[in-house]
Protein backbone atom coordinates (compact mmCIF):
# COMPACT_ATOMS: atom_id res chain seq x y z
CA UNK A 1 0.00 0.00 0.00
CA UNK A 2 1.40 3.41 -0.89
CA UNK A 3 1.87 6.08 1.75
CA UNK A 4 -0.11 8.61 -0.28
CA UNK A 5 -1.57 11.50 1.67
CA UNK A 6 -3.85 14.21 0.36
CA UNK A 7 -2.30 17.68 0.39
CA UNK A 8 -3.18 19.03 3.86
CA UNK A 9 -3.58 22.59 2.55
CA UNK A 10 -6.12 21.39 -0.01
CA UNK A 11 -8.04 19.40 2.60
CA UNK A 12 -8.13 22.28 5.06
CA UNK A 13 -9.12 24.86 2.45
CA UNK A 14 -11.96 22.71 1.13
CA UNK A 15 -13.30 21.91 4.59
CA UNK A 16 -12.88 25.46 5.81
CA UNK A 17 -14.57 26.91 2.75
CA UNK A 18 -17.51 24.53 2.71
CA UNK A 19 -18.20 25.05 6.41
CA UNK A 20 -18.96 28.71 5.94
CA UNK A 21 -22.41 29.95 4.93
CA UNK A 22 -20.69 32.15 2.32
CA UNK A 23 -20.00 29.11 0.10
CA UNK A 24 -23.63 28.09 0.01
CA UNK A 25 -24.81 31.63 -0.66
CA UNK A 26 -22.30 31.92 -3.50
CA UNK A 27 -23.35 28.58 -4.99
CA UNK A 28 -27.03 29.50 -4.71
CA UNK A 29 -26.44 32.96 -6.18
CA UNK A 30 -24.47 31.48 -9.07
CA UNK A 31 -27.21 29.00 -9.92
CA UNK A 32 -29.94 31.63 -9.65
CA UNK A 33 -27.96 33.94 -11.93
CA UNK A 34 -27.20 31.28 -14.55
CA UNK A 35 -30.66 29.71 -14.50
CA UNK A 36 -32.38 33.10 -14.43
CA UNK A 37 -30.47 34.37 -17.43
CA UNK A 38 -31.08 31.14 -19.36
CA UNK A 39 -34.78 31.31 -18.53
CA UNK A 40 -34.91 34.93 -19.66
CA UNK A 41 -33.33 34.11 -23.03
CA UNK A 42 -35.55 31.06 -23.46
CA UNK A 43 -38.70 33.05 -22.71
CA UNK A 44 -37.63 35.94 -24.92
CA UNK A 45 -36.85 33.58 -27.82
CA UNK A 46 -40.09 31.70 -27.38
CA UNK A 47 -42.14 34.88 -27.09
CA UNK A 48 -40.61 36.39 -30.23
CA UNK A 49 -41.36 33.23 -32.24
CA UNK A 50 -44.74 32.10 -30.88
CA UNK A 51 -45.51 29.86 -33.80
CA UNK A 52 -42.38 27.72 -33.45
CA UNK A 53 -42.00 24.60 -31.38
CA UNK A 54 -39.76 24.51 -28.29
CA UNK A 55 -37.22 22.23 -29.93
CA UNK A 56 -36.16 24.92 -32.37
CA UNK A 57 -32.37 24.86 -32.81
CA UNK A 58 -31.90 28.61 -32.33
CA UNK A 59 -33.47 28.47 -28.89
CA UNK A 60 -31.26 25.56 -27.81
CA UNK A 61 -28.11 27.17 -29.13
CA UNK A 62 -29.00 30.57 -27.62
CA UNK A 63 -29.70 29.12 -24.20
CA UNK A 64 -26.48 27.11 -24.38
CA UNK A 65 -24.39 30.14 -25.28
CA UNK A 66 -26.03 32.22 -22.58
CA UNK A 67 -25.35 29.50 -20.01
CA UNK A 68 -21.71 29.32 -21.06
CA UNK A 69 -21.17 33.08 -21.15
CA UNK A 70 -22.95 33.66 -17.84
CA UNK A 71 -20.90 30.92 -16.20
CA UNK A 72 -17.75 32.44 -17.67
CA UNK A 73 -18.64 35.92 -16.38
CA UNK A 74 -19.33 34.56 -12.90
CA UNK A 75 -16.21 32.40 -12.82
CA UNK A 76 -14.05 35.24 -14.19
CA UNK A 77 -14.90 37.08 -10.99
CA UNK A 78 -15.16 34.22 -8.51
CA UNK A 79 -11.99 32.31 -9.46
CA UNK A 80 -9.47 35.17 -9.13
CA UNK A 81 -11.13 36.63 -6.05
CA UNK A 82 -11.12 33.27 -4.27
CA UNK A 83 -7.49 32.72 -5.19
CA UNK A 84 -6.44 36.27 -4.28
CA UNK A 85 -7.44 35.67 -0.67
CA UNK A 86 -5.56 32.39 -0.35
CA UNK A 87 -2.01 33.28 0.73
CA UNK A 88 -2.74 36.91 1.69
CA UNK A 89 -5.54 35.58 3.89
CA UNK A 90 -3.05 33.32 5.69
CA UNK A 91 -0.88 36.37 6.30
CA UNK A 92 -3.83 38.35 7.62
CA UNK A 93 -4.86 35.50 9.93
CA UNK A 94 -1.20 35.27 11.02
CA UNK A 95 -1.07 31.58 10.15
CA UNK A 96 1.35 31.90 7.26
CA UNK A 97 4.54 31.76 9.34
CA UNK A 98 3.27 28.60 10.99
CA UNK A 99 2.83 26.98 7.58
CA UNK A 100 6.35 27.96 6.60
CA UNK A 101 7.81 26.32 9.70
CA UNK A 102 6.16 22.99 8.89
CA UNK A 103 7.74 20.39 6.66
CA UNK A 104 5.54 21.32 3.70
CA UNK A 105 7.37 22.32 0.55
CA UNK A 106 6.62 25.71 -0.96
CA UNK A 107 5.17 24.00 -4.04
CA UNK A 108 2.80 21.94 -1.88
CA UNK A 109 1.49 25.10 -0.26
CA UNK A 110 0.98 26.88 -3.59
CA UNK A 111 -0.48 23.88 -5.40
CA UNK A 112 -2.80 23.21 -2.45
CA UNK A 113 -4.06 26.78 -2.65
CA UNK A 114 -4.53 26.64 -6.43
CA UNK A 115 -6.30 23.29 -6.46
CA UNK A 116 -8.55 24.31 -3.54
CA UNK A 117 -9.67 27.46 -5.38
CA UNK A 118 -10.14 25.48 -8.59
CA UNK A 119 -12.15 22.80 -6.83
CA UNK A 120 -14.74 25.29 -5.71
CA UNK A 121 -15.00 26.72 -9.24
CA UNK A 122 -15.41 23.19 -10.59
CA UNK A 123 -18.18 22.65 -8.05
CA UNK A 124 -19.95 25.71 -9.46
CA UNK A 125 -19.56 24.34 -12.97
CA UNK A 126 -20.76 20.91 -11.92
CA UNK A 127 -23.82 22.49 -10.31
CA UNK A 128 -24.80 23.68 -13.80
CA UNK A 129 -25.19 20.08 -15.02
CA UNK A 130 -29.04 20.02 -14.79
CA UNK A 131 -29.23 23.23 -16.82
CA UNK A 132 -26.89 21.77 -19.43
CA UNK A 133 -29.09 18.69 -19.47
CA UNK A 134 -32.03 20.88 -20.27
CA UNK A 135 -30.18 22.29 -23.30
CA UNK A 136 -29.57 18.76 -24.56
CA UNK A 137 -33.26 18.01 -24.22
CA UNK A 138 -34.08 21.08 -26.34
CA UNK A 139 -31.54 19.87 -28.90
CA UNK A 140 -29.13 21.49 -31.39
CA UNK A 141 -26.09 21.25 -29.09
CA UNK A 142 -23.84 18.23 -29.25
CA UNK A 143 -21.41 16.76 -26.75
CA UNK A 144 -18.35 17.96 -28.72
CA UNK A 145 -19.53 21.53 -28.50
CA UNK A 146 -20.17 21.20 -24.77
CA UNK A 147 -16.76 19.60 -24.14
CA UNK A 148 -14.94 22.30 -26.13
CA UNK A 149 -16.71 25.15 -24.34
CA UNK A 150 -16.13 23.59 -20.92
CA UNK A 151 -12.47 23.04 -21.77
CA UNK A 152 -12.13 26.72 -22.67
CA UNK A 153 -13.84 27.77 -19.45
CA UNK A 154 -11.79 25.41 -17.29
CA UNK A 155 -8.49 26.50 -18.86
CA UNK A 156 -9.37 30.13 -18.27
CA UNK A 157 -10.41 29.43 -14.70
CA UNK A 158 -7.00 27.79 -14.16
CA UNK A 159 -5.26 30.88 -15.57
CA UNK A 160 -7.33 33.32 -13.51
CA UNK A 161 -6.76 31.26 -10.36
CA UNK A 162 -3.01 31.26 -10.95
CA UNK A 163 -3.11 35.04 -11.42
CA UNK A 164 -5.03 35.35 -8.14
CA UNK A 165 -2.54 33.20 -6.24
CA UNK A 166 0.40 35.11 -7.74
CA UNK A 167 -0.96 38.43 -6.47
CA UNK A 168 -1.89 36.79 -3.21
CA UNK A 169 1.78 35.93 -2.68
CA UNK A 170 2.96 39.39 -3.70
CA UNK A 171 0.42 41.55 -1.88
CA UNK A 172 0.39 42.04 1.87
CA UNK A 173 -3.38 42.05 2.40
CA UNK A 174 -6.26 40.14 0.78
CA UNK A 175 -7.82 43.46 -0.24
CA UNK A 176 -4.77 44.63 -2.19
CA UNK A 177 -4.33 41.13 -3.66
CA UNK A 178 -7.93 41.19 -4.86
CA UNK A 179 -7.44 44.68 -6.30
CA UNK A 180 -4.32 43.72 -8.25
CA UNK A 181 -5.95 40.49 -9.44
CA UNK A 182 -9.10 42.18 -10.70
CA UNK A 183 -6.97 44.83 -12.41
CA UNK A 184 -5.07 42.06 -14.22
CA UNK A 185 -8.31 40.34 -15.23
CA UNK A 186 -9.71 43.64 -16.49
CA UNK A 187 -6.50 44.16 -18.46
CA UNK A 188 -6.97 40.80 -20.18
CA UNK A 189 -10.69 41.22 -20.79
CA UNK A 190 -10.83 44.91 -21.74
CA UNK A 191 -7.44 46.44 -22.49
CA UNK A 192 -6.04 43.68 -24.72
CA UNK A 193 -9.08 43.66 -27.08
CA UNK A 194 -9.00 47.44 -27.12
CA UNK A 195 -5.33 47.42 -28.09
CA UNK A 196 -5.89 44.76 -30.75
CA UNK A 197 -8.70 46.77 -32.27
CA UNK A 198 -7.08 50.20 -32.08
CA UNK A 199 -3.32 49.70 -32.41
CA UNK A 200 -3.33 48.38 -36.01
CA UNK A 201 -5.45 51.40 -36.97
CA UNK A 202 -2.75 53.70 -35.64
CA UNK A 203 0.43 51.80 -36.47
CA UNK A 204 -0.24 49.98 -39.74
CA UNK A 205 -1.11 51.20 -43.20
CA UNK A 206 -4.55 50.37 -44.59
CA UNK A 207 -3.13 47.84 -47.07
CA UNK A 208 -1.18 45.92 -44.48
CA UNK A 209 -3.99 46.17 -41.98
CA UNK A 210 -6.61 44.69 -44.26
CA UNK A 211 -4.18 41.89 -45.09
CA UNK A 212 -3.33 40.75 -41.59
CA UNK A 213 -5.96 42.15 -39.22
CA UNK A 214 -8.17 39.07 -39.28
CA UNK A 215 -5.19 36.84 -38.61
CA UNK A 216 -3.92 39.05 -35.75
CA UNK A 217 -7.41 39.29 -34.34
CA UNK A 218 -7.69 35.48 -34.33
CA UNK A 219 -4.26 34.79 -32.85
CA UNK A 220 -4.09 37.54 -30.22
CA UNK A 221 -7.69 37.59 -29.11
CA UNK A 222 -7.65 33.86 -28.48
CA UNK A 223 -6.37 34.91 -25.04
CA UNK A 224 -9.81 36.45 -24.46
CA UNK A 225 -12.25 33.73 -23.34
CA UNK A 226 -15.42 35.59 -24.35
CA UNK A 227 -14.12 36.20 -27.87
CA UNK A 228 -13.10 32.54 -28.04
CA UNK A 229 -16.60 31.40 -27.08
CA UNK A 230 -18.13 33.33 -29.99
CA UNK A 231 -15.35 32.44 -32.46
CA UNK A 232 -15.76 28.78 -31.53
CA UNK A 233 -19.53 28.90 -31.91
CA UNK A 234 -19.14 30.45 -35.33
CA UNK A 235 -16.41 27.97 -36.32
CA UNK A 236 -18.56 25.02 -35.26
CA UNK A 237 -21.42 26.34 -37.38
CA UNK A 238 -19.10 26.41 -40.40
CA UNK A 239 -17.62 22.98 -39.58
CA UNK A 240 -14.14 24.47 -38.91
CA UNK A 241 -13.64 22.81 -35.57
CA UNK A 242 -9.86 22.28 -35.63
CA UNK A 243 -8.50 25.21 -37.61
CA UNK A 244 -9.22 28.32 -39.57
CA UNK A 245 -7.80 29.20 -42.94
CA UNK A 246 -6.15 32.59 -43.50
CA UNK A 247 -4.56 34.17 -46.52
CA UNK A 248 -1.79 36.75 -46.37
CA UNK A 249 -0.20 38.08 -49.57
CA UNK A 250 -1.88 35.36 -51.54
CA UNK A 251 -0.48 32.57 -49.36
CA UNK A 252 -3.02 30.41 -47.58
CA UNK A 253 -2.37 28.69 -44.29
CA UNK A 254 -4.34 27.13 -41.48
CA UNK A 255 -4.12 28.34 -37.89
CA UNK A 256 -5.41 26.20 -35.02
CA UNK A 257 -8.92 27.05 -33.94
CA UNK A 258 -9.42 29.78 -31.34
CA UNK A 259 -10.41 27.29 -28.64
CA UNK A 260 -7.16 25.34 -29.16
CA UNK A 261 -5.09 28.51 -29.00
CA UNK A 262 -7.03 29.65 -25.94
CA UNK A 263 -6.37 26.41 -24.08
CA UNK A 264 -2.67 26.49 -25.05
CA UNK A 265 -2.30 30.15 -24.00
CA UNK A 266 -4.05 29.55 -20.70
CA UNK A 267 -1.93 26.55 -19.74
CA UNK A 268 1.35 28.11 -20.88
CA UNK A 269 0.66 31.33 -18.99
CA UNK A 270 -0.51 29.34 -15.95
CA UNK A 271 2.74 27.37 -15.88
CA UNK A 272 4.79 30.57 -16.17
CA UNK A 273 2.77 32.30 -13.43
CA UNK A 274 3.05 29.31 -11.07
CA UNK A 275 6.81 29.24 -11.68
CA UNK A 276 7.05 32.96 -10.91
CA UNK A 277 4.90 32.48 -7.80
CA UNK A 278 7.14 29.69 -6.50
CA UNK A 279 10.22 31.81 -7.16
CA UNK A 280 8.67 34.74 -5.35
CA UNK A 281 7.81 32.57 -2.35
CA UNK A 282 11.28 31.06 -2.21
CA UNK A 283 13.07 34.40 -2.34
CA UNK A 284 10.78 36.01 0.21
CA UNK A 285 11.14 33.13 2.68
CA UNK B 1 24.11 22.34 20.01
CA UNK B 2 22.96 25.68 18.54
CA UNK B 3 25.77 27.93 17.34
CA UNK B 4 25.26 31.54 16.38
CA UNK B 5 28.34 32.83 14.56
CA UNK B 6 28.49 36.56 13.87
CA UNK B 7 24.85 36.67 12.80
CA UNK B 8 23.77 39.97 11.31
CA UNK B 9 20.38 40.98 10.00
CA UNK B 10 19.48 44.27 8.41
CA UNK B 11 16.23 45.62 6.99
CA UNK B 12 17.36 48.37 4.64
CA UNK B 13 19.41 50.73 6.80
CA UNK B 14 18.01 49.36 10.02
CA UNK B 15 20.27 46.88 11.80
CA UNK B 16 18.05 44.39 13.62
CA UNK B 17 20.85 42.10 14.74
CA UNK B 18 24.57 42.81 14.85
CA UNK B 19 27.26 40.16 15.19
CA UNK B 20 25.40 37.75 17.43
CA UNK B 21 27.78 35.00 18.52
CA UNK B 22 27.00 32.43 21.18
CA UNK B 23 26.67 28.71 21.71
CA UNK B 24 23.63 27.13 23.32
CA UNK B 25 24.22 23.70 24.86
CA UNK B 26 21.82 20.78 24.41
CA UNK B 27 19.04 20.66 27.01
CA UNK B 28 19.48 24.30 28.01
CA UNK B 29 16.52 26.55 28.60
CA UNK B 30 17.57 29.93 27.31
CA UNK B 31 15.67 33.09 28.10
CA UNK B 32 15.94 35.80 25.46
CA UNK B 33 15.46 39.12 27.12
CA UNK B 34 15.73 42.67 25.99
CA UNK B 35 13.53 45.66 25.38
CA UNK B 36 11.17 45.87 22.39
CA UNK B 37 13.20 46.09 19.18
CA UNK B 38 16.23 44.41 20.76
CA UNK B 39 16.30 41.66 18.13
CA UNK B 40 14.73 38.78 20.03
CA UNK B 41 12.05 37.97 17.46
CA UNK B 42 14.54 38.43 14.59
CA UNK B 43 16.87 35.92 16.27
CA UNK B 44 14.02 33.45 16.60
CA UNK B 45 12.82 33.97 13.04
CA UNK B 46 16.29 33.31 11.65
CA UNK B 47 16.67 30.17 13.75
CA UNK B 48 13.27 28.87 12.64
CA UNK B 49 14.14 29.48 8.94
CA UNK B 50 11.45 32.16 8.54
CA UNK B 51 14.00 34.89 7.81
CA UNK B 52 17.44 34.68 6.25
CA UNK B 53 20.37 36.28 8.04
CA UNK B 54 22.11 39.02 6.08
CA UNK B 55 25.45 37.50 7.08
CA UNK B 56 26.79 35.04 9.61
CA UNK B 57 25.67 31.50 10.26
CA UNK B 58 23.46 29.54 12.61
CA UNK B 59 24.03 25.82 12.92
CA UNK B 60 22.21 23.11 14.83
CA UNK B 61 24.59 20.24 15.58
CA UNK B 62 26.69 21.45 12.65
CA UNK B 63 23.79 21.67 10.20
CA UNK B 64 23.38 25.10 8.68
CA UNK B 65 20.01 26.79 9.06
CA UNK B 66 20.59 28.59 5.76
CA UNK B 67 21.71 25.61 3.71
CA UNK B 68 19.49 22.85 5.11
CA UNK B 69 16.29 24.56 6.27
CA UNK B 70 14.13 21.44 5.71
CA UNK B 71 16.37 19.46 8.03
CA UNK B 72 16.26 22.23 10.66
CA UNK B 73 12.46 22.51 10.49
CA UNK B 74 12.17 18.85 11.40
CA UNK B 75 14.12 19.54 14.61
CA UNK B 76 12.46 22.77 15.70
CA UNK B 77 9.00 23.50 17.07
CA UNK B 78 8.01 27.15 16.87
CA UNK B 79 5.37 28.98 18.85
CA UNK B 80 5.03 32.57 17.63
CA UNK B 81 3.79 35.43 19.76
CA UNK B 82 0.45 35.50 17.94
CA UNK B 83 -2.06 32.69 17.69
CA UNK B 84 -3.46 32.62 14.18
CA UNK B 85 -6.73 30.74 13.83
CA UNK B 86 -8.60 29.20 10.96
CA UNK B 87 -12.34 29.56 10.87
CA UNK B 88 -14.58 26.67 11.84
CA UNK B 89 -11.87 24.30 13.01
CA UNK B 90 -11.93 22.22 16.19
CA UNK B 91 -8.90 21.77 18.44
CA UNK B 92 -8.51 18.21 17.16
CA UNK B 93 -8.72 19.29 13.51
CA UNK B 94 -6.26 22.12 14.16
CA UNK B 95 -3.66 19.67 15.46
CA UNK B 96 -4.55 17.12 12.77
CA UNK B 97 -3.87 19.73 10.08
CA UNK B 98 -0.43 20.59 11.43
CA UNK B 99 0.36 16.93 12.05
CA UNK B 100 -0.35 16.30 8.35
CA UNK B 101 1.80 19.31 7.42
CA UNK B 102 4.62 17.83 9.47
CA UNK B 103 4.32 14.45 7.82
CA UNK B 104 3.02 12.52 10.83
CA UNK B 105 1.80 9.13 9.59
CA UNK B 106 -1.97 8.56 9.41
CA UNK B 107 -1.69 5.51 11.66
CA UNK B 108 -0.20 7.39 14.61
CA UNK B 109 -1.91 10.75 14.10
CA UNK B 110 -5.12 10.28 16.17
CA UNK B 111 -3.35 8.86 19.21
CA UNK B 112 -0.57 11.44 18.98
CA UNK B 113 -3.10 14.28 18.91
CA UNK B 114 -4.95 12.80 21.89
CA UNK B 115 -1.64 12.57 23.76
CA UNK B 116 -0.78 16.18 22.93
CA UNK B 117 -4.20 17.43 24.00
CA UNK B 118 -3.74 15.49 27.24
CA UNK B 119 -0.26 16.94 27.78
CA UNK B 120 -1.53 20.51 27.52
CA UNK B 121 -4.67 19.66 29.52
CA UNK B 122 -7.07 20.30 26.67
CA UNK B 123 -8.48 16.80 26.18
CA UNK B 124 -11.89 18.05 27.25
CA UNK B 125 -11.76 20.71 24.50
CA UNK B 126 -11.01 18.25 21.70
CA UNK B 127 -14.20 19.07 19.77
CA UNK B 128 -14.40 22.74 20.72
CA UNK B 129 -13.86 25.31 18.01
CA UNK B 130 -10.40 26.87 18.24
CA UNK B 131 -11.98 30.32 17.97
CA UNK B 132 -13.93 29.67 21.17
CA UNK B 133 -10.87 28.87 23.33
CA UNK B 134 -9.63 31.32 25.93
CA UNK B 135 -6.25 32.99 25.41
CA UNK B 136 -4.58 30.60 27.86
CA UNK B 137 -6.09 27.54 26.20
CA UNK B 138 -5.12 28.85 22.77
CA UNK B 139 -1.52 29.28 23.93
CA UNK B 140 -1.48 25.73 25.26
CA UNK B 141 -2.94 24.45 22.00
CA UNK B 142 -0.26 26.38 20.13
CA UNK B 143 2.37 24.70 22.28
CA UNK B 144 0.82 21.30 21.51
CA UNK B 145 1.04 22.17 17.82
CA UNK B 146 4.72 23.02 18.18
CA UNK B 147 5.33 19.65 19.84
CA UNK B 148 3.51 17.49 17.28
CA UNK B 149 6.58 16.32 15.41
CA UNK B 150 8.53 15.77 18.64
CA UNK B 151 11.15 18.47 18.02
CA UNK B 152 14.37 18.57 20.03
CA UNK B 153 14.32 22.36 20.09
CA UNK B 154 11.41 24.55 21.09
CA UNK B 155 11.39 28.21 20.14
CA UNK B 156 8.75 30.16 22.05
CA UNK B 157 8.15 33.83 21.34
CA UNK B 158 6.39 35.56 24.23
CA UNK B 159 4.37 32.48 25.22
CA UNK B 160 3.00 34.11 28.37
CA UNK B 161 1.93 37.43 26.89
CA UNK B 162 -1.68 38.25 27.59
CA UNK B 163 -2.17 35.33 29.94
CA UNK B 164 -3.84 35.67 33.33
CA UNK B 165 -1.78 34.64 36.41
CA UNK B 166 -3.31 31.18 36.60
CA UNK B 167 -2.65 30.47 32.91
CA UNK B 168 0.92 31.72 33.35
CA UNK B 169 1.52 29.31 36.23
CA UNK B 170 0.08 26.43 34.18
CA UNK B 171 2.21 27.31 31.17
CA UNK B 172 5.32 27.53 33.34
CA UNK B 173 4.59 24.09 34.80
CA UNK B 174 4.18 22.71 31.29
CA UNK B 175 7.46 24.22 30.13
CA UNK B 176 9.21 22.82 33.21
CA UNK B 177 7.92 19.39 32.23
CA UNK B 178 9.27 19.82 28.70
CA UNK B 179 12.61 20.99 30.05
CA UNK B 180 12.74 17.86 32.20
CA UNK B 181 12.15 15.79 29.06
CA UNK B 182 15.45 17.16 27.77
CA UNK B 183 14.17 19.61 25.17
CA UNK B 184 16.33 22.60 24.36
CA UNK B 185 14.11 25.63 24.82
CA UNK B 186 14.57 29.20 23.63
CA UNK B 187 11.99 31.47 25.18
CA UNK B 188 11.52 35.18 24.94
CA UNK B 189 9.50 37.00 27.53
CA UNK B 190 9.17 40.35 29.22
CA UNK B 191 8.09 38.62 32.42
CA UNK B 192 11.53 38.19 33.95
CA UNK B 193 10.35 36.44 37.11
CA UNK B 194 8.94 33.64 34.94
CA UNK B 195 12.27 33.29 33.15
CA UNK B 196 14.14 33.21 36.47
CA UNK B 197 12.10 30.20 37.52
CA UNK B 198 12.52 28.41 34.22
CA UNK B 199 15.81 29.22 32.52
CA UNK B 200 19.27 27.76 32.84
CA UNK B 201 20.81 30.44 30.58
CA UNK B 202 20.05 34.01 29.65
CA UNK B 203 20.73 35.79 26.40
CA UNK B 204 20.39 39.53 26.82
CA UNK B 205 20.03 41.69 23.72
CA UNK B 206 19.80 45.41 23.36
CA UNK B 207 19.35 47.22 20.03
CA UNK B 208 20.40 44.14 18.12
CA UNK B 209 23.61 43.60 20.05
CA UNK B 210 24.41 40.77 22.43
CA UNK B 211 24.90 42.30 25.87
CA UNK B 212 25.34 39.11 27.86
CA UNK B 213 25.06 35.36 27.44
CA UNK B 214 25.72 33.18 30.44
CA UNK B 215 24.13 30.79 32.87
CA UNK B 216 21.47 32.28 35.09
CA UNK B 217 23.60 31.75 38.22
CA UNK B 218 26.65 33.46 36.75
CA UNK B 219 24.57 36.41 35.62
CA UNK B 220 22.89 36.77 39.00
CA UNK B 221 26.30 36.64 40.69
CA UNK B 222 27.50 39.44 38.45
CA UNK B 223 25.17 41.72 40.35
CA UNK B 224 27.41 44.01 42.40
CA UNK B 225 24.82 45.83 44.46
CA UNK B 226 22.81 43.82 46.99
CA UNK B 227 20.12 44.95 49.37
CA UNK B 228 19.28 44.13 52.97
CA UNK B 229 15.86 45.10 54.32
CA UNK B 230 15.80 45.55 58.11
CA UNK B 231 12.75 46.14 60.29
CA UNK B 232 13.38 47.39 63.83
CA UNK B 233 11.16 47.60 66.89
CA UNK B 234 12.07 51.28 67.48
CA UNK B 235 13.60 54.09 65.42
CA UNK B 236 17.40 54.01 65.44
CA UNK B 237 20.27 56.22 64.28
CA UNK B 238 22.87 53.56 65.10
CA UNK B 239 22.05 51.48 62.02
CA UNK B 240 23.45 54.05 59.59
CA UNK B 241 26.78 54.03 61.43
CA UNK B 242 26.98 50.23 61.51
CA UNK B 243 26.15 50.11 57.82
CA UNK B 244 28.78 52.69 56.97
CA UNK B 245 31.45 50.63 58.79
CA UNK B 246 30.65 47.77 56.42
CA UNK B 247 30.65 50.06 53.34
CA UNK B 248 26.86 49.96 53.04
CA UNK B 249 24.52 52.92 52.71
CA UNK B 250 21.42 53.05 54.87
CA UNK B 251 18.19 54.61 53.68
CA UNK B 252 15.21 54.95 55.98
CA UNK B 253 11.69 54.82 54.68
CA UNK B 254 9.63 57.92 55.52
CA UNK B 255 6.36 56.08 55.12
CA UNK B 256 7.54 53.10 57.15
CA UNK B 257 9.79 54.61 59.85
CA UNK B 258 10.88 51.23 61.23
CA UNK B 259 12.00 49.94 57.81
CA UNK B 260 15.58 50.48 56.63
CA UNK B 261 17.18 49.49 53.33
CA UNK B 262 20.91 48.86 53.30
CA UNK B 263 22.68 48.80 49.91
CA UNK B 264 26.22 47.59 49.29
CA UNK B 265 28.36 45.11 47.46
CA UNK B 266 29.10 42.64 50.22
CA UNK B 267 28.62 38.88 50.01
CA UNK B 268 26.69 36.57 52.34
CA UNK B 269 29.55 36.62 54.91
CA UNK B 270 29.45 40.43 55.03
CA UNK B 271 25.73 40.26 55.66
CA UNK B 272 26.31 37.89 58.58
CA UNK B 273 28.91 40.29 60.04
CA UNK B 274 26.49 43.16 59.60
CA UNK B 275 23.77 41.31 61.49
CA UNK B 276 26.18 40.50 64.33
CA UNK B 277 27.32 44.14 64.47
CA UNK B 278 23.72 45.34 64.65
CA UNK B 279 22.99 43.03 67.56
CA UNK B 280 26.19 44.12 69.36
CA UNK B 281 25.21 47.75 68.81
CA UNK B 282 21.94 47.06 70.59
CA UNK B 283 19.73 47.80 67.59
CA UNK B 284 16.30 46.25 68.27
CA UNK B 285 16.04 44.19 65.11
CA UNK B 286 12.67 42.66 64.29
CA UNK B 287 13.64 41.20 60.93
CA UNK B 288 16.77 41.09 58.75
CA UNK B 289 16.27 40.06 55.14
CA UNK B 290 19.15 39.74 52.72
CA UNK B 291 17.38 40.08 49.36
CA UNK B 292 18.04 37.44 46.75
CA UNK B 293 19.58 38.75 43.55
CA UNK B 294 16.72 39.42 41.17
CA UNK B 295 16.70 39.03 37.43
CA UNK B 296 15.09 42.44 37.03
CA UNK B 297 17.98 44.18 38.77
CA UNK B 298 20.55 42.00 37.01
CA UNK B 299 18.99 42.92 33.67
CA UNK B 300 18.97 46.63 34.47
CA UNK B 301 22.54 46.49 35.72
CA UNK B 302 23.86 44.46 32.77
CA UNK B 303 22.19 46.64 30.16
CA UNK B 304 22.97 49.93 31.88
CA UNK B 305 25.17 52.09 29.72
CA UNK B 306 26.36 49.27 27.52
CA UNK B 307 25.09 50.78 24.31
Amino acid sequence: MTNYQINPILLRELRGRMRTARSFWLLSGFLVMVAGTALLIYTANYASNPGQIVGDSDIGRSVFLVLIVTALIALSLVAPVLAAGSVAGERERQTFDLLLTTQLQIRQIILGKIIASLSYCMLLLAAMTPLMGMVFLIGSVDVTQLVIMLAVICSNVVLLTCIGVYWSVRASTPLSATGFTLATVLFILLIIPLLVLTLPEIVLSTAVRSNISEFVFHVVLSIHPFVVIFLTDSALRTQQMWGQEFSINGQSFVVPAAWILSICYSWMLSVIIVWRTLRRMRTSR
Amino acid sequence: MIEFVNVRKTYGDFVALEGLTCSIPRGATVGLIGPNGAGKTTTMRILTTLTKATSGEITVDGTSVTHAPEHIRRRIGFMPDVFGVYEAMTAFEYLDFYARCNGVSPATRPSLIDDMLGLVDLAHKKDALVMSLSRGMAQRLSLARALLHDPEILVLDEPASGLDPRARVELRALLNELRNQGKTILISSHILSDLADLCTHLLILERGTLVAFDTLDNLLNRQTQRRIVIHTLAPTTELAAVAQRHAYTCISDDEQPLRYVLTGSGDDATHAHLLTACIHAGIPIHSFASERNSLERTFLQVTEGVI
